[in-house]
């Protein structure tokens, strides 16, 4: 007890600027009144007695000492002092913070504050850490033992869109991951190991957003060993995850290759790549001699020489089809698209590509262009087969002189019949002469009765046509058959039974009709054939397109293309007595085209034209408008022929315009087509920037639109852009 | 008695009229000729025949049910077989696009036979299912007297049957 007495003795002799600790006494105004080694020390200012500086002189931000005063004040109407104030103070050149608290001295008889008496600590070091875990770029937190979070920086806060730290600590950790089962892996990973670096983790905003981070984390424990959480950091690698992501699963083979000791070597692939090239893993990959991978050294040096071809064009190489050797030796064939690497002084370090596996679009390919050369040679074989049949039929019809038909007319069934009248009454007359001269006694045995009954019924046939064959066009083939079997029925009539005269009489009259017959038939023939020339020299021109070499535009003018497609249907024309009628609005107008290609469309929608014209009068021959005129520096070649209708849903929907669609009354009159011109003239017209418009409407006022037995009017339209130099030179003009 | 036969055929007139000569010469046979569907539909209602060729691509005539069918075909040019639609509407085994009303009891499989340029073997599965066992194929060494043929060959089929 004494010695404790003298100790506190000992204690009241001392002041409070004896403490350890910073001490002082300032004025209202901050004047320095007094303060302890302490003081000067933190404030770096040796020496004794007062300093003889204001104390907001050390302020990095003088202002905050009156809120300092407001925040007293309210302290101690609460009777409380004001404590733990972090203050920032500005000693020399350093920052130092400082933990600050102050109380009031006041005068006892007005109470006004006379000044304040403080203590100040050093927290420099502390309040460091602190201001670097608040202000890192990047996420720092902490969990505690129950992997809730315990603190968390704004660099977290704002990862995950909340507003403050408030809002996340105190949660449990797996509330933020997207997956749950990642969350549990964590812990899993941590408890074994007790830390990880740089893992990739899923986590979830508060808007519901994911985000991708990489987290560094290692475990706390307690000193008895135990779990006590963890603490750690993390990184919005969202960017970087999704391309990578993206890299890993986009179904494209992604490389680097680069020149290592004179040999390409792939530097980096993702897993695509690997997998294409049949490697087991990306690891396997990489450092792979690249040369090894391709078929023979004579295609990696073709590879290459392209490359540098491209590169010398200053563009990367496209669609370049590599054939390659697998790791596991398969043949493919990969697409490349790739670009070489350089150094700053220009040298190839290497090549950067993406590759996808073509290989059974490749034999795909092959195969269409053998099909494609194949279909070329049928059809070219299909057109000498058509020259050579024509010129078989000419001079069979002339060898059957006299021809009642004109040479150049479409064999039609009303001229037919037509030539068919007078011989068939002709036969059907001396038949029946023939058959009244059959007397009761000689006629079974000149003739069974069975044949006799078969004259008779063809006898009928011939005098009644009309009435047993009412389609006009059953008629001739009817007819020929009746004279055939007429022909062969009176072979079987025993000689002597009949007047010879009779029986010459019924077969000439016979043949006469079976010539006239096979005229028709050859006619018709050489109609068809003709009909056919077009369809099938224009196939093999479109089939074969894509195989020819690419031809070059030119400048050409619209007649000159006119004409030449008139003149290349010519023949067809005549056949079916169709006859032009042109009316050109722009003389001159001229477009750049592949000549042979525009020929072709033109002739394509001629064909049409013709082909599906009716007689618009009795006896007058069908015709057909060329009408050319220019419209906003387009050029309207418009055929417009009078004839079958297109249905106006066929237009609508664009039916027409599809390959091998044949229109619903497009077979009318047995005429034959392919499906084909069409499409194929539009797409000539687009590849040349223009268009084919299709308009077909009745051709007689008041004609019902949906009535498809009417005639229509339909006028197809190619249209192709004015050659730019004469659109600017109309430009200029009208400037 | 002549035999009656409808031959449902859009090129009957303008393409095949030589197969008819026969027909109409030998003066045993009664034709009747529908260049579509619709034409079709309404001969096999209005009167009784004794055998029925169907063409497999055929046009839908004036329907607006078979012309939307018609069009839908279309698209797709292996389906594009409106005859066929027709044969399994009228006969098929439950796998009809239209239900076609008012079909007399003597439309039977055994009285229709297919005349198309269609290969066999692509028909073959639907022939069978359709119970159809009269085809022949459209060739150019196709005779002209293939209709008499296939007439003949239905009539033995259901003298038998």
């Amino acid at each position: 007890m004494p010695e404790e007495n003298n100790l506190l003795e000992m204690a009241r002799q001392l002041t409070v600027f004896d403490l350890p600790l910073g001490v002082y006494l300032v004025t209202r105004g901050g004047r320095f009144v007094q303060c302890n080694s302490r003081v000067r020390e933190i404030l770096d200012s040796p020496g004794g007695g007062p300093l003889g500086r204001l104390i907001t002189d050390y302020y990095c931000n003088p202002h905050q000492r009156e809120e300092l005063k407001r925040k007293l004040e309210d302290a101690e109407k609460q009777s409380r002092w004001l404590e733990k104030q972090t203050l920032s103070f500005k000693v020399g050149d350093r920052e130092v913070f400082v933990q600050d608290y102050t109380r009031s001295i006041r005068d006892p008889a007005t109470n006004e504050v006379l000044g304040y008496l403080c203590c100040m600590v050093d927290v420099s070091e502390e309040e460091r850490y602190r201001q670097l875990f608040k202000d890192l770029p990047i996420g720092v937190y902490q969990l505690d033992e129950n992997d809730r979070c315990a603190h968390v920086n704004q660099a977290v806060v704002d990862m995950l869109g909340y507003k403050s730290a408030k809002e996340i600590e105190g949660r449990q950790v797996q509330d933020f991951y997207a997956n749950p089962d990642e969350a549990r892996e964590l812990r899993e990973i941590m408890e074994n190991q007790g830390s990880v670096v740089n893992k990739k983790m899923e986590l979830i905003k508060k808007d519901g957003e994911p985000i991708f981070v990489s987290l560094s984390a290692l475990n706390n424990h307690s000193p008895d060993g135990e779990y006590a959480g963890r603490e750690g950091t993390m990184m919005d690698v969202t960017t970087e995850e999704r391309y990578r992501r993206i890299l890993e699963d986009i179904p494209v083979g992604l490389y680097v290759v680069k020149s290592l000791n004179g040999e390409d070597v792939i530097t980096h692939c993702n897993e695509q790549f690997a997998a294409i090239n049949e490697f087991n893993s990306r690891n396997e990959a990489i450092g792979f001699r690249v040369k090894e991978l391709h078929a023979s050294p004579g295609e990696y040096s073709r590879f290459i020489s392209a490359l540098k071809d491209s590169a010398n064009r200053d563009e990367p190489l496209h669609g370049y089809a590599l054939n390659v050797k697998s790791r596991r030796g398969s043949k493919l064939v990969f697409e490349v698209n790739s670009r070489l690497l350089t150094d700053r002084s220009g040298k190839i370090i290497g090549r950067a590509g993406a590759v996808r596996d073509i290989s059974e679009e490749a034999a795909l390919r092959r195969k269409v262009t053998e099909v494609t050369e194949d279909i070329g040679n049928v059809l070219h074989t299909y057109s000498s087969t058509l020259l050579t049949l024509q010129h078989l039929i000419s001079p069979v019809i002339q060898s059957m002189r006299p021809d009642p038909f004109d040479g150049d007319k479409e064999m039609i069934a009303d001229l037919a019949v037509a030539a068919l009248t007078g011989p068939t009454e002709q036969l059907a007359s001396s038949l029946q002469k023939l058959m009244e001269l059959a007397r009761s006694e000689d006629r079974s045995s000149a003739l069974p009765e069975d044949d006799w009954q078969v004259l008779s019924h063809l006898f009928h046939i011939l005098r009644n046509v009309e009435q047993q064959i009412t389609y006009t066009e059953l008629r001739p083939p009817t007819i020929a058959e009746a004279a055939n079997k007429i022909v062969e029925v009176c072979g079987n009539i025993q000689k002597g039974k009949f007047p010879k005269e009779a029986l010459r009489q019924v077969r000439n009259d016979a043949q006469e009709l079976l010539r006239i017959c096979n005229l028709i038939a050859l006619h018709r023939a050489r109609d068809v054939i003709i009909e056919m020339d077009h369809p099938v020299r224009a196939l093999r021109e479109f089939v074969t397109s894509n195989a020819r070499k690419k031809e070059a535009r030119s400048v050409c003018k619209v007649s000159m293309l006119i004409s030449q497609v008139i003149h290349n249907l010519y023949g067809f024309a005549r056949s079916r007595g169709v006859t032009f009628k042109q009316r050109n609005d722009s003389q001159n107008a001229t477009v750049e085209v592949i000549e042979r290609d525009v020929i072709r469309a033109l002739g394509n929608l001629l064909h049409n034209a013709i082909k599906y014209s009716w007689g618009r009068k009795e006896g007058e021959h069908p015709w057909i408008l060329i009408h050319t005129f220019t419209e906003k520096d387009q050029v309207h070649v418009a055929f417009e022929n009078w004839g079958v209708p297109i249905p106006k849903g066929e237009i609508d929907q664009g039916l027409v315009f599809h390959l091998g669609y044949r229109g619903k009354l497009s077979s009318d009159r047995g005429r034959v087509g392919t499906g084909i011109g069409l499409t194929d003239a539009r797409r000539v017209a687009r590849d040349h920037d223009g268009d084919v418009t299709i308009d077909s409407r009745p051709a007689l006022f008041g004609g019902r639109e949906d009535d498809y037995k009417q005639p229509f009017l339909t006028t197809v339209t190619l249209i192709l852009p004015v050659h730019s130099k004469q659109r600017e030179k109309g430009e200029k003009n009208e400037a | 008695m002549k035999l009656k036969f409808l031959w449902i055929e859009d090129g009957a007139i303008a393409d095949y009229q030589t197969m008819l000569g026969p027909v109409f010469v030998s003066g045993k046979y009664d034709p009747v000729i529908a260049l579509n569907v619709a034409d079709g539909i309404r001969q096999l209602r209005q009167s009784r025949f004794d055998a029925v060729i169907v063409d497999i691509r055929l046009p839908p005539g004036e329907s607006s049910e078979w012309a939307r069918l018609y069009d839908e075909s279309r698209q797709n040019k292996a389906t594009a077989r409106l005859g066929l639609k027709v044969l399994y509407c009228l006969l098929g085994p439950g796998e009809e696009d239209i239900r076609i009303e008012g079909m007399p009891d003597w439309v039977k499989p055994d009285r229709f036979g297919v005349l198309t340029v269609e290969n066999k073997s692509e028909l073959q599965e639907d022939l069978d299912r359709l119970g159809i066992r009269v085809y022949r194929q459209k060739t150019a060494r196709t005779p002209n007297n293939v209709l008499i043929d296939m007439i003949e060959e239905i009539k033995r089929q259901m003298q038998t049957e």
